[in-house]
């Protein structure tokens, strides 16, 4: 005997743990850990073990289709006056439990019964309201015979009539209940509904009776009748899919259901406990079965099964969990490596080749010796006088505030930007049809909402790292090439001053038209002028390792801002659920389920 | 032909239009399902020879019931489908009694290897014994469903125990709407003292279902008391002679019956969803148009250009109201004027130099002169990057929208048989001809902001016109062409009297008398300057984007909400049409014979 309860005790522990751990894991990953097949079960059941005094107490539910007559069976079995055999369908709306009267205490049926709010029963009629689906209305009565434990014999709602609400009632107490009275009417123990439902109580119960009630006596002899039904039962369970399944202890649901003791009563105008009769003759009465239920051993059993049920179900669950999450890491890292390669290719596109000539002119300038600074300056004085006839006539035209020359560099980075934000969910909603559609993470409203906040921001100014690095290259070059050096140090002012004579004739003449070509010699566009700027002055080298800097640095600064600026809006439920589903403690709980199932296997054996 | 068969036609024709524009959306599972379920029933019904067609009356119920004992009762033959106490379920394969000479009349619209058949003294009437629809038997249901599908009349069946049982509710309310129905409970003899609370609770979920059950076409018999007169009852509505008449309207009412069951409600309120959202976008991405346009047109450099326009406008409208002399000095002023703008507003467009740019400037600018235009192009070019990224986002969205609403893009078509068309060219010209095209296609194409050109065109013509009535009224007309007049008026006057005297005037008078009349016309053109410029008026920005109501970028959603709404319409007209004529035949077949038809619309609650 003992041995029982040590090995309940065992699994007590791990499961509370288990259902601890598995609900944070299942809450968190959004899924609700009562869909888990078995979760409830074992819930309740060990919630109400912990809460057992020193004689266990039993719970055994009648459960079956509308009609089967299980308020006029829970009625003779218990002496309760609820209403039962009238013509309503269904008939029961709300559950009814009978307790001994030692149990006769709602804080202690509350704890026994978790998730139900027990009421004790005053007008049998409340049964017929179907008001609060938690509610247990509860009565005493005088258990005969029963002793060594305290057994709660329960009545629910059918699971087939068009009240679809009283299904989940009934649902609820059979994860509950450790032993489950089958009952069915001739007519209906071949229902795919009611069939279905017996699956579900050979899965989840500990002990199970089977009784046909109202076997017609006119068609012959009633034990007959209802032989030949339990045989064709029997019959087509063995070909159904679903009693292959197996218990904790290894049978099938096909053989348990075959153990398990099978009844019939005939129909009567007055039902009486005495008509129930076990169809083998040699098999003890219902009575004397509830009478002779072994607690602990019950107890167990109904603990095992659930346990089972629900370590199956939660290594299911953690299978999804990992294939999502394997999901969610692939899409996470082909959209950052997507982004990454967007960030190159725009910084690959735009060097500023202007910005180079500057530097290269102001190196070798900084570089010049008096006697050419002597020569340049008045060329110095007009270009600086020139500038400033430029920025009057800018003045004139209306041009106020200044117009630096990186400015078009920036205007085509943000229209690569611009593009680069429009395509690349489109990539995406076409590599994963399912997050298309107005709730799905890349929906078009999503998709525009994270373009239009990306677009008030503007990129990172480029850092000048590559400037410095740059300038080094040009001070080498500059010792190796001192005539160049000193030719591009002078040539320039010359340039500009010319230019500002050609911007003068042109302000009268043509009121500016021209203006824009002194720009020019200024800063070179990205193509030929530049290109052709650093082949004559053996600079290409120096331009090429500037390019490459420039290039990872570019690409460095656009990457982080995509990410930041638009990517972590758009993709947030992706790379949010991605961190969640990481930090779970998914091993864990993987462990736990594993030791449940040994442990199941070790009582299943006891 | 019949007027029936006319409306039959009619309907099939618009049943099949629909299925067509469902099509069209056939990755909505709402009217993919309507499309299958309207072919099915435009295709389904056979209508020729209707009056040879015996009546199909089918029983449907749950395993154990009683359908065949019902059957075998009402044939009078206790062993024509076999019956049993404990053993469920009992019947696997259809029975049908009928007589020899309807059994012709079933061939055409049953397969009748499926079934077996017995024979019976019925007259156009053929009863069908079905399998159960609750047990564990998949089968058994799928026999029953074919034979259900092809049934005129049926007859739901089932016992007190098993009334209020979900699985057979929904097969019922599943058929409810497609036929014709009597209902039977069994077993009364169970039930002596409730028998007619029974009754109430059976009527109750009847007309939950939509029909409204009496005493002709519910009953409550027991098959060991068939001398009852609720028995008596039920077997001279089942079997009784029915006319040819009617019995021929009832193609018609099954074909009618698969049409209502096809147009689900729920697809009407998916596609009135569909409708609003579309609808609401539409709206929602017009007004960001408008808005960017009207963003763009404020800022400084459009401000400024639309300034000038307005001006210049008013300079064309001074030509015309001042008149006379003056006109001339105007005229040639617009068209060099015209030069200059057109120049000046093509550098602000530009930004920057390039030779090409100059060379169009120029060319441009030249057209401007000869044909007097303004080139209003110019501004709407003038407005900007941000205002054309904004537009291509735009177009983005609506494309990603429709892409969410499962709706297909309407320009795919349009650009693939453009591109057709051109490669086709491209074949007869060896190549050459597609070069040309695709270099033509490239200036012809339409930039988004073209739209907006025609509206803000009309509208400086008319703040120009405004401005010049109220500038150049008759005074200015008078006094500006006043001494001109006077000094031609001089002129002539001299000329002619010394043409009158024969006394000709040297050849320098009229040199002279031309610089003198040029010189008459300069207080008066510097008037209609000072006025000109003295002009303020500004387009009122606000009220021209508002013109915009169509704008080209959401051109996709809109053609989208059309075609939405033309499936809309089809659908309504084609339900409105089906429950008029369901109606009509609805009184016509008012008889006991042909039992009752759920006033339920299929799919609500």
């Amino acid at each position: 005997m003992n041995q029982h309860l040590e090995q309940i005790q065992k699994l007590s522990k791990l499961a509370g743990e288990f259902l601890a751990l598995g609900e944070q894991v299942a809450l968190a990953a959004g899924v609700s850990p009562a869909t888990l097949d078995g979760w409830e079960g074992l819930r309740k059941r060990h919630a109400a073990f912990l809460q057992q005094g020193e004689k266990p107490v039993l719970v055994a539910t009648l459960y079956g289709p509308t009609g089967a007559g299980k308020s006029t069976v829970f009625r003779m079995l218990t002496g309760i006056e609820v209403p039962a055999g009238g013509s309503l369908r269904p008939c029961s709306m709300s559950c009814a439990a009978a307790v001994p009267g030692s149990l006769d205490d709602p804080v202690r049926l509350a704890a026994l019964f978790p998730d139900s709010r027990c009421v004790k029963l005053v007008r049998p009629e409340d049964i017929r309201n179907s008001d609060d689906p938690a509610k247990l209305l509860y009565a005493t009565y005088q258990a005969a015979h029963v002793s060594g434990i305290h057994l709660v014999l329960v009545d629910v709602p059918d699971f087939n009539a068009v009240e679809k609400s009283n299904w989940d009632k009934a649902h609820h107490m059979l994860e509950r209940a450790e032993v489950v009275l089958f009952l069915v009417y001739p007519n209906a123990y071949a229902d795919d509904r009611v069939v279905e439902e017996l699956i579900r109580c050979c899965r989840k119960s500990a002990r199970l009776a089977y009784l046909i009630t109202m076997v017609p006596p006119e068609a012959g002899d009633p034990r007959e009748e209802a032989g030949k039904i339990w045989n064709d039962l029997l019959k087509k369970a063995g070909g159904i899919q679903g009693f292959q399944q197996r218990r904790s202890t290894g049978e099938s649901l096909f053989d348990f259901l075959r153990e398990s003791q099978a009844f019939f009563s005939p129909r009567s105008a007055v039902p009486a406990l005495d008509q129930i009769q076990p169809i083998d003759p040699t098999r003890p009465s219902l009575l004397s079965l509830l009478a002779g239920l072994e607690g602990e051993k019950i107890l167990l059993s109904g603990l095992l099964e659930p346990a089972l049920g629900a370590a199956r179900a939660v290594d299911n669950f953690l299978g999804t969990l990992a294939s999502r999450l394997e999901t969610l890491r692939l899409r996470d890292e082909a959209t950052r490596s997507e982004i990454k390669q967007w960030a190159q290719s725009i910084a690959h596109h735009e060097f500023p080749a202007g910005r180079l000539i500057q530097i290269t002119v102001e190196e070798a300038k900084r570089r010049r010796g008096t006697f050419l600074r002597w020569i340049s300056k008045p060329f110095e004085y007009l270009s600086n006088g020139g500038k400033k006839i430029r920025d009057l006539a800018d003045w004139l035209k209306g041009n106020r505030g200044d117009a630096p020359p990186l400015k078009e560099r920036e205007a085509l980075e943000r229209s690569r930007l611009h593009e680069a934000v429009l395509q690349l969910p489109q990539r995406w909603r076409g590599a994963w049809p399912d997050l298309v559609g107005e709730e799905g993470m890349l929906s078009a409203s999503r998709c525009d909402a994270a373009l239009r906040e990306f677009e008030k921001l503007s990129p990172p100014a480029p850092g000048v790292d590559w400037e410095s690095e740059a300038r080094k290259d040009l001070e080498t070059w500059a010792r190796e090439n001192k005539t160049k050096s000193w030719f591009l140090a002078t040539v320039p002012e010359v340039i500009i001053s010319a230019s500002t004579a050609v911007l003068v004739v042109d302000l009268f003449i043509t009121g500016g038209a021209f203006t824009a070509i002194a720009l020019a010699s200024g800063v070179a566009s990205v193509g030929g002028i530049g290109l052709k700027f650093f082949e004559e002055n053996n600079l290409m080298s120096v331009a090429r390792a500037a390019q490459e800097r420039w290039k990872i640095q570019r690409a460095g600064e656009l990457d982080p801002y995509l990410n930041s600026a638009w990517a972590d809006r758009l993709l947030e439920r992706l790379r949010s659920s991605r961190a969640l589903l990481e930090g779970l403690p998914r091993e864990k709980l993987a462990g736990l389920s594993r030791q449940i199932k040994e442990q199941v296997k070790e009582g299943g054996a006891a | 032909m019949n007027p029936g068969n006319l409306q039959v036609q009619a309907l099939k024709e618009k049943a099949g239009r629909l299925a067509g524009f469902c099509d069209r959306f056939s990755t909505w599972p709402e009217t993919l399902r309507a499309s299958l379920r309207l072919r099915e029933a435009v295709g389904g019904i056979e209508f020729d020879r209707p009056e040879i067609r015996p009546v199909l009356i089918v029983f449907l119920g749950g395993t154990g019931v009683g359908k065949s004992h019902l059957f075998n009762l009402l044939l009078d033959r206790p062993n024509a489908s076999e019956v049993s106490s404990a053993v469920r379920p009992c019947t696997s394969k259809p029975k049908l009694a009928c007589s020899l000479r309807d059994r012709s009349g079933l061939q055409g619209f049953l397969d009748l290897d499926t079934v077996d058949l017995i024979e019976a003294p019925l007259e156009g009437v053929v009863l069908a014994d079905c399998p159960d629809i609750d047990s564990v038997d998949q089968a058994n249901r799928e026999r029953t469903r074919r034979l259900v599908h092809a049934a005129d009349i049926v007859v739901y069946v089932t016992d007190p125990e098993k009334r209020a049982n979900f699985a057979i509710h929904q097969e019922v309310e599943e058929w409810s709407s497609r036929k014709r129905w009597y209902f039977v409970l069994t077993k009364a003899d169970y039930w002596p003292k409730e028998k007619e609370e029974i009754r109430a609770d059976f009527d109750k979920r009847l007309i939950e279902l939509g029909f409204s059950p009496g005493p002709r076409t519910r009953f409550f018999i027991s098959c060991l008391e068939p001398a009852q007169p609720e028995f008596q009852e039920l077997r001279k509505t089942l079997l009784g002679r029915r006319s040819a008449e009617l019995r021929a309207l009832l193609p018609m009412d099954q074909f009618l019956g698969r049409l209502k069951h096809a147009l689900d409600p729920a697809l009407g309120k998916g596609i009135e969803a569909n409708l609003a959202r579309l609808r609401e976008v539409e709206a929602q991405l017009d007004a960001r148009l408008r808005n960017a346009y009207y963003q763009a047109l404020r800022q400084s450099e459009c401000a400024d250009a639309l300034k000038t326009l307005v001006r210049e406008q008013v300079w064309q409208q001074a030509g015309e109201r001042v008149g006379l002399f003056l006109w001339l000095p105007i005229w040639v002023r617009n068209r060099f004027a015209a030069l200059g703008i057109s120049w000046s507003l093509g550098q602000i467009l530009m930004g920057r130099a390039s030779l090409f740019g100059l060379v169009g400037l120029g060319l441009s600018s030249l057209l401007a002169m000869l044909r007097g235009h303004l080139p209003y192009k110019k501004v709407a070019a003038a407005l900007g990057p941000a205002f054309r990224q904004e537009v291509e986002s735009i177009r983005h969205f609506v494309r990603l929208k429709l892409e969410d609403l499962k709706i297909p893009l309407p320009t795919e078509e349009k650009e693939e048989s453009e591109a057709h068309a051109q490669e086709k060219k491209g074949w007869g010209l060896m190549g050459v001809g597609a070069a040309f095209e695709s270099i033509a296609a490239q200036f012809r194409k339409k930039q988004p902001e073209d739209e907006i050109i025609a509206f803000l065109r009309a509208d400086l013509e008319r703040l120009g016109e405004r401005a010049g009535r109220k500038k150049f009224g008759p005074m200015v007309a008078v006094l500006g062409n006043l001494l001109p007049c006077v000094a031609v008026g001089d002129i002539l006057y001299r000329a002619a009297s010394g043409w009158i005297a024969h006394e000709y005037l040297p050849w320098n008078f009229y040199g002279m008398a031309l610089l003198v009349f040029l010189g008459t016309l300069l207080p008066g053109f510097l008037w209609v300057m000072q006025r000109v410029w003295s002009t303020s008026e500004v387009p009122d920005l606000k009220e021209l984007v508002e013109q915009v109501r169509e704008p080209e970028a959401t051109q996709g959603l809109r053609s989208a909400r059309i075609s939405v709404e033309e499936l809309h319409r089809e659908f309504h007209g084609l339900l409105e049409q089906t429950s008029q004529t369901r109606a009509i035949l609805a009184e016509e077949l008012d008889s006991p014979l042909f039992g009752e038809v759920s006033r339920k619309i299929p799919g609500s609650v």
